[in-house]
């Protein structure tokens, strides 16, 4: 019965090398990966100076270490040679008359470097003791620092909610309930965005860069796609917190810049970058390509400006709103920072009855082509989908 | 027959003071049996004397065994002092070089650990220690004819301890397949190489995997390493709990699929001899004790073994039951050998000799 589990496990230890050396022949891993992650390892533990690490200088232990076998004192210790001829035997036969003098002087010398020692350990002790017990208040101060700025943060909102119009006083607030009024049923929204999650499949860990209130997390959890987003507003992340979504309220530009190369198999970001500015958005797309993993996933919604309803009407429905970004400008600035497949797609067609009717016969037949043609046109400049999508590789 | 036992600090909890009560409890059927420390908790005032109250001389007919792991020098003197026939139980000193960095004034003691060693070796009647690995210690070091015997380690006394409710219902709300960890947070644990792991299994393998890292030291700037660590890789799915209780310990045990150790020095690991006992599935480095502790009970992997194949080996046991069905009847086979009553058994069968 024992024999053939110990053949399976040693099989067992075979094919995890043979699979391990096979991910390595085919680059299935990226190159230098490990050494790259203990490397910074090293980093992070290196970045503040610790209690433990640097309390005590070095030369201090190297006394002590030597003060331990010097310290040791016996009779035998004492070296009784002598060059001159019988020399060996006089030093004995004083040592053997003198020997309880000797004795005593040795017992005498010896609780004084007993003493010395107990001095020295209880140094040393108390040199871990202070070291741990500095490690343990800077844990402390992060603790703190952590909550201070939850709370700072919390405190802000609830101030601007306290004035007498939350409209006038709290601009973040009435926005926020706009986003609400005007994006849509949130059912509506989860279904819009099924095939961009899709798209992610197989790349965790995937950062959501201003996840909102999470509805794209859930989606990407549904998948089993490791996910975790970041949010600037209080009250939508807890509202993303409460359903259980790994969600830090931060601002999205600290979280890449503590985010290690190549730790990201996907970012997403949707209706975001219609709120930064230029170089924003640069910097946006160069953090994206040195978070993410070659092979990773870069995924962007943003309102069409292509579509003259988008200028007129819809993109100012979120005040918030700093520019409309082109896509063939985004496409041509991705192809530059390294990212290659870039796609687009365009998305959230109006409804028909928006549109610019053509003249038709009762059986459905343009009734002028030149007509029929010309609102198509105009259709399309003016009723174009309000948003696209931009998908592209690392 | 007075058997008494001497160590350097005791507190509740402690591996070391935990035996030496469990030893006293038999011990004290035969004869006198008193615990000596340096250092004591106030709640062991009843069961355990400070070196500093007890006069050597009253313990010169007596024997004393010595569980020995780091130096303290006032204890070895007070042995000294008392001419009482030793015995030591050598539980291992961690080799210095693993904190010469970061600890320099830890790695000092336990350099003095080894200096007690020799200084101890002369006056030593009979000397043992909890693995073949710790006994070739005491060989280096002069001991002659050193035993191994396993000392009581309570395992089944987890067994005895109701899980914490309400880690478990969280533990087995949450589906995700759970690897769990328990350890000292120190460097020479291999923790910072098994968050790699994490990252690399969830990355390239499956990714609904959690980690749970259980263990004491979680102040230290190391553990801090650890999770900031963890968060830079965007690891949501790593969880570095610090020193938990009994309770959700227990509760941990029952609901992990896999226990792994990537530790690189280990005088037994009564973490994985528990894991075990709970039937969990262990990986681990085949280095020091570690090949004799959990025997053919785990999955030993190679002592230069990467977080590559540590990952490789995690994500096939995951997704292999018929493996981990292997492994976890192994391990509760394993875990028998060390059952308390039998531990002691082997001891008063070594030891005897030497106390008559």
């Amino acid at each position: 019965m024992e024999q053939p589990e110990s053949i399976e496990i040693s099989q067992l230890l075979e094919e995890i090398e043979a699979a391990v050396d096979d991910r390595r022949r085919t680059a299935a891993y990226p190159p230098e990966l490990e050494s790259e992650l203990a490397e910074h390892f090293e980093r992070v533990l290196g970045f503040r100076v610790s209690g433990a690490a640097s309390w005590r200088p070095r030369p201090i232990d190297q006394v002590l270490s030597e003060l331990g076998p010097a310290s040791w004192f016996a009779r035998s210790r004492i070296n009784v040679d002598s060059r001159v001829p019988g020399g060996k035997a006089a030093h004995k036969a004083i040592g053997g008359i003198t020997a309880r003098q000797v004795q005593g002087a040795l017992h005498l010398v010896e609780e004084y470097a007993h003493a010395m020692h107990g001095v020295a350990e209880e140094l040393a002790t108390n040199d871990i003791s202070v070291a741990n017990a500095l490690d343990a208040v800077l844990a402390r101060v992060d603790a703190v620092d952590q909550r201070v700025g939850e709370l700072s943060r919390q405190l802000n909102v609830t101030i601007r909610r306290l004035g007498d119009d939350p409209a006038r006083n709290d601009p973040d607030w009435f926005d926020s309930v706009a986003l609400e009024t005007f994006r849509g049923p949130r059912n509506a929204l989860m279904h819009k965005y099924e095939s961009i999650a899709d798209r992610f499949v197989g790349q965790s860990p995937v950062l959501d860069f201003g996840c909102g209130r999470g509805d794209f997390m859930h989606l990407l959890t549904a998948r089993d796609i490791t996910t975790i987003g970041v949010e600037l507003d209080v009250a939508v992340a807890k509202q993303a917190q409460d359903e259980g979504l790994p969600v830090e309220v931060a601002d999205g530009f600290d979280v890449l810049a503590r985010t290690a190369d190549g730790a990201l198999g996907g970012l997403v970001s949707l209706q975001v970058i219609e709120h930064l500015t230029r170089g924003t958005l640069l910097h946006l797309i160069d953090e994206a390509r040195r978070v993410l993993r070659p092979g990773g996933l870069l995924a962007f919604e943003t309102p069409n400006p292509r579509s003259l309803f988008v200028h007129a009407s819809s993109f100012w429905l979120d005040a918030t709103h700093v520019r409309l970004v082109d896509p063939e400008y985004l496409e041509l600035v991705l192809k530059m920072a390294g990212f290659n497949d870039v796609e687009i797609e365009y998305r959230s067609p109006l409804p028909e009855p928006m549109q610019i009717e053509t003249a038709r016969t009762k059986s459905g037949e343009a009734l002028d082509e030149l007509q029929s043609r010309n609102a198509r046109r105009l259709n399309q400049l003016v009723f174009a989908e309000c948003d696209y999508a931009i998908v592209a590789v690392r | 027959m007075n058997l008494h036992q001497a160590l350097v600090y005791a507190y509740p909890g402690d591996a070391i003071t935990e035996i030496a009560l469990r030893y006293q409890t038999v011990l004290g059927k035969l004869g006198s049996s008193r615990i000596f420390a340096a250092t004591r908790h106030p709640d062991l005032e009843d069961r355990v004397e400070l070196v500093d109250d007890v006069d050597p001389a009253e313990l010169r007919q007596d024997q004393i065994m010595y569980h020995l792991s780091i130096g303290e020098q006032k204890v070895v003197r007070f042995l000294l002092d008392t001419k009482a026939s030793l015995i030591l139980q050598y539980h291992n000193i961690t080799p210095s070089s693993f904190f010469e960095s970061s600890q320099p004034g830890f790695a000092y003691l336990l350099d003095m650990g080894r200096r007690d060693l020799e200084v101890l070796r002369d006056r030593t009647t009979f000397a043992m220690a909890d693995s073949a690995c710790n006994v070739k210690d005491l060989v280096d070091a002069g001991f002659t004819d050193p035993q191994v015997v396993t000392p009581p380690l309570g395992i089944l006394r987890l067994h005895e301890v109701e899980p914490d409710e309400q880690a478990m219902a969280a533990l087995t709300a949450d589906e995700r397949p759970l690897v769990l960890c328990v350890a000292q947070m120190m460097p020479h644990k291999g923790l910072h190489e098994l968050i790699i792991a994490a990252h690399i299994v969830t990355t390239y393998h499956r990714a609904d995997v959690r980690f749970v890292f259980v263990g004491p030291g979680h102040h230290s700037h190391y553990a801090h390493a650890l999770n900031e660590f963890a968060r830079q890789l965007v690891l949501p799915a790593v969880e570095v709990r610090g020193r938990v209780p009994d309770a959700e310990l227990v509760a941990l045990y029952k609901r992990a699929d896999l226990f792994v150790s990537m530790s690189h020095h280990e005088g037994l690991c009564v973490p994985a001899i528990e894991a075990m006992s709970f039937g969990v599935p262990v990986i681990a480095r085949a280095v020091a004790a570690l090949p004799e502790t959990v025997g053919r009970g785990g999955l030993l992997l190679a002592e230069d073994a990467t977080p590559l194949t540590f990952a490789e080996a995690i994500a096939r046991c995951l997704r292999d039951n018929g493996v981990r069905d292997i492994l976890r009847k192994r391990a509760e086979v394993r875990s028998h050998d060390f059952d308390d009553a039998a531990c002691v058994a082997d001891f008063l069968r070594v030891v005897g000799p030497a106390l008559s």
